[in-house]
């Protein structure tokens, strides 16, 4: 890519198909940033410190790299590694890394980004994923994210989703630097949640968000060991066990169902349940 | 005399066995089942006897996993041996379980600075 084409070809064009873009992935962007809001958390005044202090650093000399091809498609993969060259000459130059810490989606229950906030994230969302203008640089938002297969099931016991407060809450930013990978791996998961559609989010919410009530397991567990108490960690264990166990039997489920053309497109019946259970433990169970 | 006695006592029971039973039938796994399967990839509206069949297979597995636990380690105990008895069988499960756990105690600590912090504010 030519970047003095891109450079030059910022003005109008490009700037008219981002306009009109913006407002038919707006739900879809709006979705992609609750949920990253979800998954990730930050504060209103780290916000503002961002948006003032790129402001400020505007890069003036270098030609800024536009990683979107110069179609007005922008429904295009952004190049990762044209991204990561960027952010490292960027990098590079800036000082001022924020940090923000998120965890996993244990904070996610018990604290919520407010619309403000996600509206200011939805900005920086759209100029990172889609065309940045030339007076203000990416904001880049450095999270620490988790290990992201990770599917926690404890649920602080005093925190329902209804009582939910609208806290911004930071725990101590951790290290300023995150290690390469760890920063493209970030990347990369954004821009794969920025590319899913609504149902396809839907699920991914519904696959990190659920898992058994830690209630119930610690009850089941009683039962099971004829009234033993056991430890939180146990009953975190057991639930997360039981989770993959799930995941294991229905993704062996889907694969078998989708075999038959014909049942392709029901639900999961019991017959391919019981069919994958076999097959799982089989594969070593005790 | 006797008699009387025992059906007094087998009437108690039956009202125990009868509070109970509605209990297991549906267990609270149910709702999370259905959010869960959706997760992995079936329908929204999985049906309902698959769930049911997924609900027993998942708590015939818990049964099993406290069971051999309590058999591993000290008697009438079952502490995280039962993790390390899984090294063997999957080495998957056993990273993400250490990795959720290596998480929690995190989120304990952050927990604690925040509600430090909170008199403060």
């Amino acid at each position: 890519m030519n970047t003095s084409d891109l450079f030059g070809g910022v003005s109008s064009d490009e700037d008219d198909s981002f306009v009109l873009n913006p407002t038919e992935k707006g739900t879809e962007k709006e979705s992609t940033n609750t949920l990253m809001a979800d998954l990730e958390m930050s504060d209103d005044s780290d916000t503002d410190d961002v948006l003032s202090v790129k402001k400020s650093e505007s890069p003036v000399g270098k030609p800024v790299k536009f990683f979107l091809s110069s179609d007005d498609d922008s429904q295009d993969m952004p190049d990762i590694d044209e991204i990561i060259k960027y952010h490292k000459e960027v990098s590079s130059g800036k000082q001022v890394i924020i940090g923000v810490m998120i965890l996993i989606k244990l904070f996610n229950w018990k604290f919520q980004i407010s619309p403000a906030n996600s509206v200011k994230r939805e900005e920086l969302e759209e100029k990172k994923v889609k065309l940045e203008d030339v007076q203000e640089p990416p904001k880049k938002k450095i999270r620490v994210e988790e290990e992201s297969e990770i599917k926690p099931i404890v649920q602080p016991p005093q925190h329902d989703k209804s009582s939910e407060n609208l806290i911004h809450a930071r725990p101590e930013p951790s290290q300023n630097s995150m290690s390469e990978e760890d920063q493209i791996a970030q990347m990369k998961h954004q821009i794969l949640l920025g590319n899913m559609s609504t149902q396809q989010l839907e699920q991914y919410t519904a696959y990190r968000r659920s898992r058994f009530q830690k209630s119930t397991i610690r009850k089941l567990v009683k039962e099971f060991t004829g009234g033993m108490n056991v430890n939180d960690n146990v009953v975190i264990t057991i639930g997360a066990l039981a989770k993959m166990l799930v995941g294991d039997i229905v993704e062996e489920a889907l694969d078998i169902r989708d075999l038959k053309e014909d049942e392709a497109d029901q639900p999961l019946k019991p017959h391919h349940i019981r069919s994958a259970y076999m097959k799982v433990a089989r594969q070593g169970q005790f | 005399m006797d008699d009387d006695e025992d059906l007094f006592a087998s009437d108690v029971e039956d009202d125990k066995e009868k509070t109970v039973n509605p209990e297991d039938k549906k267990h609270a796994l149910r709702r999370d089942l259905r959010t869960m399967v959706y997760g992995f990839g079936d329908d929204k509206e999985p049906y309902d006897k698959t769930l049911d069949v997924l609900e027993a297979i998942v708590l015939n597995y818990i049964k099993e996993l406290c069971q051999l636990a309590m058999k591993v380690g000290k008697p009438d105990r079952m502490a995280l041996e039962d993790i390390h008895y899984l090294i063997r069988r999957d080495q998957k499960k056993f990273s993400r379980v250490k990795d959720l756990l290596s998480m929690s105690e995190e989120l304990k600590k952050a927990r604690k600075q925040f509600d430090e912090v909170k008199p403060i504010l």
